[in-house]
């Protein structure tokens, strides 16, 4: 039975959800403290309170221990706080649902959100494959570290949570984006490796340039498998962004495949979003 | 030129140190690569003025690079000298072909490379630096002067995009700016002095300024740093700064940044009559609740994205519309693009919208025509209704209309004949699509005709029953007699393709206004403006036919869309046999 995972919720909060998560599903409320390895979980609902640094602390957290798994996390508040969503989704939330929004819309969103992840259509296995198995090769040539492939998911959202990510923009045959997002623990350690300096020497401009480089990297080698595929693409200058929660661009309508790789007791992942150019007759 | 940065690209390591070291003595700083990749990346982070590279390199050839650089906006005018062997001087004219400045020749004495790259450098001053370094402000060298004072000024709200290369843009939202720099906080991690790109979205149009980054403010790496980025000074940018510090100064910003007020007009909308004086618009067919969001329906629909409903894959959301959502799906079973059209939470808790839902998936199954979307299923997943429909990839009518600007040619009246047929068949079968719009009409890849969105259309049968009191519809397309929310006949639907079409062969819908009442009442009351004085080039024939379609009475339209369909096809063929040459041959003759 898959488990729902409430944290810091009323009584209240707990009645009202259980009622709208109808099905196998068994809901436990805990404390924050006492709160399991999330990725257990099918979905966690945090309540919202007015200490909100130490609730977009606990969003965070809590997603930083999801290791980039697909696991919604779904914050409820008060229907008069006026704090802009912006606000928990930055900080990790999948989505927030104030405790006055009509019960037919949580459900029906609650609802999508428990909807098993889809598989890979065999297209995108064909374009997904060289992508994994380059990601790993490129780590262990460059920084020495050893990544497994773990899984994959698919998005349409324009925001990873990381703290860091490099973005290469590609075009031609194919057209899209590829982008690998780290949390700066696993980004200090790959970056010194690959820099062959200390990591207590590492400034902006090593990770800068690091992150720049290691989606390059990553991106050009593919790029070879390509050649003479309908998933042939050149590509762009890379760019690096920070910040939690930042957004990256990907193409408007595309599906963005999440791959995810395990380093050690870490994870980073890789968002490919590549789509054949086609033409209107 | 204030730094003199040289890239030096070979696959000998040797020539690398040696070359490297003649350049660095004679007061130049060098970059050395020996492939392509290892080149770009430090193209991107210096600012190179030159660009000394090997015939082939590690990984390409020389000449793919120079090729590369060329067609790079960004690079395209950092001079590349190309150094071939002595036996092989054939290759420097494919070299200057492809844009190179100048060619050595292996081997290379010292002072001959040192004697080249300083011609090349003392002949490039005008030349815009590549990677975005600033030369001196100009006037103020030429005076040895500072430049005047420009102040900051603070500005909030606007947010424009940035970007490396053109290509990724990424939001940033302007702190302030002056006539050389704009202060711009975003998640962009850039470097000092590389070259950057601002885009500008305003009324007058999408302006994209050139420039680099000036400097950097962290609080620290895992927030949005403060970006200077110092602006070239171009014609758009003068004209956007002077607005800006005009717009400021008088506080008239939310002016610019007003959505438009069109776009919302061609909305389905579904209402009582009596609601027309009311906000029924914004809320749609529901009471008007003040805790409705309508960003709850996205929400729903984004949270389906990635998942699996039965046989088919979300793959990503396509729209939505006045039932629900479309998503382009995946038919695991049968291995086909589906579209998926997912009724929105708001209707779904509704038993009576559940109804029309699953209705509109009847109505449109039975029209099977090659012209009509197919529906191949519906069903109920994880309690959310849905019907798999097929996937038409290509434009609207509408996305055409804005990218050609009018569509009054051969192909526009092609279109207009295949909708009137398709129309035909349809009210053939008693139904009313009562929301035919230039949204609603998809030209296929292939460049065929398919009629969607059936969400409020009725069956006949139903509309002569029913004591209608609904006013449904798209405002900019409505009939009369839908305005009136009186009960309606195929002639609605010959009215809303003549609205369509009128659009379509003009480039602009029938009437105008500001707000969906004026629209709706110019419709029952306004007569409609002459086609011709919108669009000269339409033939008096066509526009005759379009006229009697919009006729204001259902009466004096044409009766059905067969006769629709006559008129236009007698009009395309005096058409094409008027631009036959023998044709003209005969009349001239004649």
């Amino acid at each position: 039975m898959d488990t729902i995972l409430l944290i810091d919720c009323s009584d209240d909060v707990t009645t009202s959800m259980a009622g709208l998560l109808k099905g196998n599903h068994q809901v436990v409320n805990v404390s924050f403290e006492d709160r399991d390895i999330p990725g257990k979980n099918k979905m966690i609902i945090l309540q919202a309170h007015d200490d909100l640094d130490a609730i977009s602390k606990k969003i965070s957290k809590i997603r930083y221990e999801c290791k980039f798994r697909d696991i919604p996390i779904v914050v409820v508040k008060q229907s008069e706080d006026q704090i802009p969503l912006e606000y928990y989704l930055s900080s990790g939330a999948t989505e927030v649902l104030p405790l006055d929004a009509p019960p037919g819309a949580c459900r029906q969103i609650l609802q999508g959100y428990l909807i098993p992840s889809r598989k890979p259509l065999e297209s995108e296995t064909e374009y997904l494959t060289p992508f994994i198995e380059n990601t790993i090769n490129v780590l262990k040539a460059t920084a020495q570290m050893d990544a497994v492939f773990r899984e994959v998911y698919f998005s349409n959202d324009f925001r990873i949570f990381g703290d860091i990510s490099g973005i290469i923009g590609l075009s031609g045959v194919s057209e899209g984006t590829v982008a690998v997002t780290l949390y700066w623990d696993l980004a200090r350690k790959i970056i010194a490796n690959m820099m062959h300096v200390a990591d207590n020497q590492l400034n902006a401009e090593y990770i800068h340039d690091g992150v720049g480089e290691l989606i390059n990297v990553i991106s050009g080698s593919t790029k070879k498998r390509f050649k003479g595929t309908p998933f042939h693409f050149d590509l762009s200058l890379p760019t690096v962004v920070v910040g939690s929660g930042h957004q990256l661009g990907h193409p408007d309508n595309s599906s963005i495949a999440v791959l995810i790789f395990d380093v050690a007791q870490m994870a980073f992942v890789l968002q490919v979003c590549l789509k054949p150019k086609q033409k209107q007759s | 030129m204030t730094e003199k940065i040289i890239l030096l690209i070979n696959r000998d390591a040797a020539f690398l140190d040696q070359t490297g070291s003649t350049l660095e003595d004679a007061g130049y700083h060098t970059r050395t690569a020996s492939e392509m990749r290892g080149a770009l990346a430090l193209l991107s982070a210096n600012a190179v003025g030159l660009i000394i590279c090997d015939k082939a390199l590690q990984d390409v050839s020389g000449f793919d690079l120079l090729n590369f650089i060329k067609k790079d906006p960004l690079r395209e005018k950092i001079p590349f000298m190309f150094l071939v062997p002595a036996n092989e001087q054939g290759g420097a004219f494919k070299a200057f072909e492809l844009g190179a400045a100048d060619y050595l020749v292996y081997p290379l004495a010292p002072q001959i490379l040192v004697d080249a790259v300083d011609e090349l450098f003392a002949t490039d001053d005008d030349v815009p630096l590549p990677s975005g370094i600033p030369e001196a402000h100009p006037t103020a060298a030429a005076n040895g002067q500072t430049s005047p004072t420009d102040d900051p000024i603070p500005v909030s709200g606007l947010i424009i995009d940035v970007s490396r290369d053109g290509v990724l843009w990424l939001p940033g939202n302007v702190q302030s700016f002056s006539r050389q720099s704009l202060y711009i906080e975003t998640a962009l991690f850039g470097k000092q002095g590389v070259s950057l790109l601002a885009r500008i979205k305003r009324a007058d149009g999408t302006f994209v300024l050139n420039g680099y980054i000036k400097e950097i403010r962290f609080e620290d790496f895992q927030k949005p740093a403060i970006i200077e980025m110092s602006v070239q000074e171009e014609e758009a940018w003068r004209r956007i700064h002077d607005d800006l510090t005009q717009k400021t100064q008088h506080q008239t910003q939310e002016a610019a940044d007003q959505p438009e007020v069109e776009p919302q007009l061609e909305k389905t909308i579904v209402m009582s009559p009596t609601g027309i004086d009311k906000t029924a618009y914004k809320t749609g067919p529901f009471k008007p609740s003040k805790k409705k969001d309508p960003s709850y329906d996205r929400r729903f629909y984004h949270s389906l994205i990635g998942r699996q409903l039965d046989n088919y894959r979300a793959i990503t959301l396509i729209g939505t519309g006045s039932m629900g959502g479309v998503i382009q799906g995946w038919d695991v079973a049968l291995e086909r693009e589906v579209a998926l059209k997912v009724i929105s939470y708001g209707l779904s808790s509704k038993e009576s919208f559940r109804e029309m839902f699953i209705k509109e998936a009847r109505v449109v199954s039975r029209l099977n025509h090659l012209n009509v979307a197919q529906i191949y299923y519906i069903g109920t997943s994880s309690d959310i209704l849905y019907y798999a429909m097929e996937f038409v990839d290509g434009l609207t009518m509408k996305e055409l209309i804005a990218e050609q600007g009018n569509l009054n040619n051969l192909k526009g009246l092609e279109y207009f004949i295949t909708v009137c047929e398709a129309l035909y068949f349809v009210n053939q079968n008693s139904v009313i699509h009562r929301d035919i719009k230039p949204a609603n009409i998809m030209i296929t890849r292939a460049g065929n005709i398919k009629i969607v969105d059936f969400g409020v259309a009725v069956s006949a049968d139903t509309v002569k029953k029913t004591t209608n009191n609904q006013i449904i519809g798209s405002p900019m397309y409505m009939s009369p007699e839908q305005v009136a929310g009186l009960s309606l006949d195929n002639r609605s639907d010959i009215y809303s393709v003549g609205a369509t079409f009128y659009h379509a062969f003009t480039g602009q819908p029938p009437f105008q206004g500001t707000d969906f009442k004026t629209i709706m009442a110019h419709h029952v009351q306004t007569p409609l403006p002459p086609i011709r004085k919108k669009n000269a080039n339409v033939p008096a024939a066509l526009a005759r036919i379009i006229e009697k379609m919009m006729a204001k009475d259902p009466l004096e339209r044409y009766k059905d869309f067969q006769y629709v369909a006559n008129d236009v096809k007698a009009l395309r063929a005096h058409i094409v046999d008027r631009k036959r040459p023998s044709s003209r041959q005969t009349k001239t003759s004649g």
